[in-house]
């Protein structure tokens, strides 16, 4: 079976089975950021946006994603510079072992995208689409604070 | 728990409600209704279901809405929890719905959970316990025509579509509640969940629904001899806990490895008698509700 979609704004056409995650095929295209982890939609390592919405890609079929706009790490990092996410995220050392970090920086985004201005609880409600395992949440959270307030200005 | 990998199927994608009816006559043998995934999936990476034949329903636009006709409010069987929790066209005082974004699972699986699906996995889930509390219906399409069937404990026969949830605005002076307890903050399933739904008129209460997740084992159900024994009257605290501590008490449980039958049935006792207060203090003083 053969799909169109628009991935970090390009528009791509795929083969791809039926039993085919998003996941899968985002790997399969080379989006390397996007990480297994749990499998199940719990942990959020495999966090993508799908037509401005927060996905698990894990949960998603890859035939669902046919004509629709999906967004990866490696579409909103400009070439040869960080975002001001990632930039934050190194700047607080908020990234351990990392594993976690694409799916973050992904919630991060839709948190930037549809709540500028959030406050600390705000994001700890949203960020808990996330499960990072070295337990480095306090920073995760200052450094998304001050990612957003960096984006505002 | 070691997960399998997905197993194989063959997919099939409609964009309408009478094409999902089609394939699904047109197909012998298992075939598995997708909609958000956040169950399906899964189930199937344990092996507890291994179709042959998937229909992706992602294309059947036509079942996403939230829509008001006159006091009926109708939700689409594949509206996400996250359109339900958001849409205008809820009364602001149902905070059971609105607060589907806090309490149910993360902005992830609020994208994608279906109202339909969380109805048609049966059991303990949130939303055919808020419909149940609000007297709602369920309206399936299958091959024979349709029917309407109550939220609790509701099973698919094969060929059969959720269609929509159907609820009524209960109209001025009325609010519902929603409490859910459990171990993950809102990402798992609750340990004891409690619906309340109420209307009051001139400081008596005229309707009230009130759904615990363990009435009898792990069947979900109504507390209708505590709707009944405050139906009519003014309440005040004292009533809402002895009325809650002799319905409550009549309830049967299950143990399981989350907890214990008797601590089930102490949080219940806790939860309907905050939903209770709530919706009566809600109703009579008017109370500002942190959102």
């Amino acid at each position: 079976m053969k799909i169109e979609f628009v991935l970090n704004g390009k528009p791509v056409s795929a083969e791809l089975r039926g039993n085919e995650r998003l996941m899968d095929l985002l790997r399969r295209l080379g989006m390397k950021s996007v990480k297994e982890a749990c499998g199940t939609g719990d942990c959020g390592s495999c966090n993508v946006i799908v037509d401005g919405k927060l996905i698990n890609s894990c949960m998603m079929l890859a035939v669902q994603a046919r004509g629709k706009t999906v967004t990866t790490v490696e579409g909103i990092t400009p070439e040869e510079k960080l975002h001001p996410i990632q930039s934050a995220l190194l700047e607080y050392t908020a990234s351990q072992c990392g594993f976690c970090i694409p799916g973050i920086i992904m919630t991060a985004k839709y948190i930037a995208d549809n709540h500028p201005t959030a406050d600390e609880q705000t994001i700890r409600q949203i960020l808990i689409a996330n499960i990072c395992r070295c337990g480095g949440y306090t920073k995760i959270v200052d450094a998304v604070s001050a990612a957003l307030k960096q984006i505002q200005r | 728990m070691w997960l399998k990998a997905v197993p194989s199927f063959e997919v099939y994608t409609p964009s309408s409600l009478r094409e999902v009816l089609s394939i699904y006559s047109s197909l012998d043998g298992e075939v598995v209704l997708y909609a958000g995934g956040t169950d399906l999936m899964p189930f199937m990476r344990r092996g507890k279901i291994r179709p042959r034949a998937v229909v992706d329903l992602s294309g059947v636009r036509e079942l996403r809405y939230v829509r008001r006709e006159g006091d009926l409010i109708h939700v689409g069987g594949l509206t996400t929890v996250h359109d339900l929790a958001t849409s205008p066209a809820i009364p602001l005082s149902y905070f059971s719905i609105r607060w589907l974004r806090k309490y149910f699972g993360a902005e992830t699986t609020r994208h994608m959970a279906t109202v339909g699906g969380n109805l048609a996995s049966g059991g303990e889930r949130d939303i055919p316990a808020i419909m149940a509390s609000l007297d709602g219906e369920v309206k399936i399409v299958g091959a024979d025509g349709e029917k309407v069937v109550g939220p609790l404990g509701l099973t698919l026969s094969r060929g059969e579509v959720i269609v929509e949830a159907i609820f009524r605005d209960w109209g001025p002076g009325s609010v519902s509640w929603f409490g859910k307890f459990e171990k993950r903050a809102s990402n798992g399933i609750g340990v004891v969940t409690a619906a309340v739904s109420m209307k009051a008129v001139d400081g008596v209460v005229e309707k009230i629904g009130v759904v615990l997740n363990r009435v009898e084992g792990r069947t979900m159900g109504r507390l209708t001899d505590l709707e009944n024994a405050l139906v009519g009257k003014t309440i005040d605290p004292s009533l809402i806990k002895a009325a809650v501590e002799e319905s409550v008490s009549r309830i049967r449980p299950a143990s399981d490895f989350r907890a214990s039958s008797s601590f089930r049935k102490h949080v219940s006792k806790v939860l309907v008698r905050r939903g209770l207060e709530f919706c009566w203090s809600y109703l009579t003083r008017g109370g500002s509700v942190e959102d």
